[in-house]
């Protein structure tokens, strides 16, 4: 039978793609998550994950480690180069689940570290739950500019929702970052309930295994630019900031033109571990 | 957020609803176990409450673990209605719950549950025999918005909802579709805070559209009630309600491991095999852990496994094969 040069050469490629593509998912390193023992405190110190085991990505030098409750994932992540640290910076990291498999859809966070204006800090300050004082505000006015952690609810298409309040989105996923020495640390708590129970959860079982993914840096994720269509909390979800605007505009308006999330040319950067929970009964 | 029904205080306002099939002794034990503060039987029919026999054994069991619970019936005949109630007061049940809802067609053929709702003076008289069959116990009723899906006056549920307060219910629980929607289509949760906003001093239950916790507390802020039955969203997650507590607490909710999900469907098929016999609690185990499959992080290749599940020893195979961390 003859085959043209294109069908030979589509004979060949396929094959080799499906090797290819199993050779990839092969590669996928597997880590057991320890059962926690104390609570993490979500300081960017690596006190808390001195006898924990950690997987190592080659390619962007961070070291990642897990530990878990019955509520949720707590990760660390080490960076041990400057590139990917920069990345970081620029766009924040997203952390994404997927339960049972890399075939079920991913859900996750969006973790991003930024500063605000004083005025800005106590409006979020005060969203948070917080009860400042006159003297309070009048103490964080005294620094023109203070740094924030925030959390967003995010999934593998790139659509994305909050930023996430405790008040009301019940111990949504939260970081911190330590002191930016050699080799930086990153500390990140998840909540294992589904994304439907709870904003930014990931749907993990303890005692199961979960696909957990970072995505950091570049240029290309739309939900990383505060000037995409972000999906803010909407009636649907019951969480109205009570101001009469969305929490998404007032998210933006926290910012000011210099401090506002952009769109990063850092080099991108992504890592994918399959962790088995522990079991934390 | 403790609610109360007529003298009967629960301390949480999440309970667990009455489903055919489903909410039976085992299963509502299982959900005790995890935090439902309130349970209501399956729909019972009038007649088999009062007539001796395995079917009323089987529907009417009761357990000092399984309080406060609600006993609910369905009927036509007022007078039997009140007979089959005084009947579960007698028996221990600490409130009677009327099925004027169920959508079902067997059901409403006969002119029962659902059909209920289209003939409010039937209903009214039913209310008043059986406040009156068991005094001092609450009674109270599970309505749906309206009989016919087209219906926007809801006047049928207002004539029943007005005449069943001043005839001396204690509560009533809506379900925010008609009749005629069955289960499909969206619950029309704008109705029940109506209804609220028309009984503001009433206890007032929502259902429909409950599939979280997380809905079952929006539910309750959105529109205003006092309480919410969940059934369907609860059904195969006993652990709903600790969640919604954990929530309400403004706690992350507790996800039940692999280890923890194995000891309740392996209770469950012990409380089963008590209740009912071996064969038959198989038979609902193996009905029930597909519905439990939902919280398995490989739910798909599960329930294909379930599905060829024939016998015990099969069933054990797979539940320690799927289960083990």
């Amino acid at each position: 039978m003859h085959r043209s040069p294109f069908s030979r050469r589509l004979a060949l490629f396929v094959p080799a793609l499906c090797l290819a593509s199993a050779a990839a998912a092969a590669t996928v390193p597997a880590i057991r998550s320890d059962k926690l023992s104390t609570p993490v405190l979500l300081d960017g110190k690596t006190d808390d994950w001195t006898a924990i085991p950690r997987v190592y990505d080659a390619k962007s030098g961070a070291e990642f480690a897990f530990q878990n409750d019955a509520r949720n994932l707590y990760i660390l992540v080490v960076m041990k180069k400057p590139e990917p640290v920069q990345s970081i910076e620029a766009t924040g990291m997203i952390v994404l689940g997927r339960p049972g498999g890399k075939h079920k859809p991913a859900k996750g966070a969006l973790f991003l570290n930024r500063e605000i204006s004083a005025d800005g800090y106590i409006v979020w300050r005060e969203s948070q739950g917080a009860v400042l004082t006159d003297a309070d505000k009048a103490e964080i006015r005294k620094l023109p500019r203070h740094p924030i952690s925030l959390a967003f609810a995010v999934d593998a298409k790139g659509s994305s929702y909050g930023p996430l309040r405790k008040q009301t989105d019940v111990f949504p996923p939260d970081s911190s970052t330590g002191p930016q020495e050699s080799q930086p640390a990153f500390e990140f708590r998840i909540p294992l309930a589904s994304p439907d129970l709870v904003p930014g959860g990931i749907g993990g079982v303890p005692g199961a295994p979960i696909r957990i993914s970072f995505e950091w840096g570049g240029t290309d994720r739309s939900n990383l630019s505060t000037e995409a269509g972000r999906e803010s909390p909407n009636s649907r979800s019951g969480y109205m900031s009570g101001t009469g605007r969305t929490w998404g505009q007032e998210y933006l308006d926290s910012f000011d033109s210099l401090s506002r999330p952009r769109l990063g040319d850092t080099k991108k950067f992504s890592f994918a571990v399959d962790v088995t929970l522990a079991d934390a009964k | 957020m403790p609610l109360r029904i007529g003298a009967v205080a629960i301390d949480f306002p999440v309970g667990l609803g009455a489903l055919a099939g489903y909410s039976d002794l085992p299963y509502r034990l299982i959900c005790r176990s995890l935090g439902a503060p309130y349970c209501i039987t399956e729909a019972m029919l009038d007649r088999q409450v009062l007539l001796e026999g395995r079917l009323r054994k089987r529907l009417i069991r009761l357990d000092p673990a399984d309080h406060p619970v609600a006993g609910q019936i369905m009927g036509v005949e007022p007078e039997t209605m009140a007979d089959a109630a005084r009947s579960l007061d007698r028996m221990g049940f600490d409130i009677i719950d009327l099925n004027f809802a169920c959508p079902v067609r067997k059901v409403v053929s006969h002119k029962r549950g659902g059909a209920l709702m289209n003939d409010p003076e039937r209903a009214l008289a039913t209310v008043r025999a059986v406040v009156d069959a068991v005094p001092g116990r609450p009674v109270t009723l599970k309505l749906r918005r309206a009989f016919r899906d087209a219906d926007r006056t809801h006047e049928s549920f207002w004539t029943i909802a007005r005449g069943a307060f001043e005839a001396g219910a204690s509560a009533i629980a809506v379900h925010a579709r008609s009749v005629e929607q069955k289960y499909t289509g969206r619950a029309d949760w704008g109705f029940l805070a109506e209804v609220k906003r028309a009984f503001p001093e009433r206890t007032v239950l929502g259902s429909g559209d409950v599939s979280s916790p997380a809905e079952a507390l929006r539910m309750m802020a959105e529109t205003g009630v006092d309480g919410v039955l969940a059934a369907r969203g609860a059904i195969g997650n006993p652990w709903f309600f600790a969640q919604a507590r954990d929530l309400t607490a403004g706690r992350p909710p507790r996800q039940p491991g692999l280890d923890e999900q194995r000891e309740v469907i392996t209770r469950h098929y012990r409380l089963a095999c008590e209740a009912y016999d071996p064969r038959r609690g198989l038979k609902i185990l193996r009905h029930f852990s597909l519905q439990y499959a939902k919280m398995h992080p490989r739910r798909t290749d599960l329930r294909n496994a379930l599905v060829k599940v024939r016998t015990e020893d099969e069933w054990r195979a797979v539940i320690d094969a799927f289960y083990s961390s």
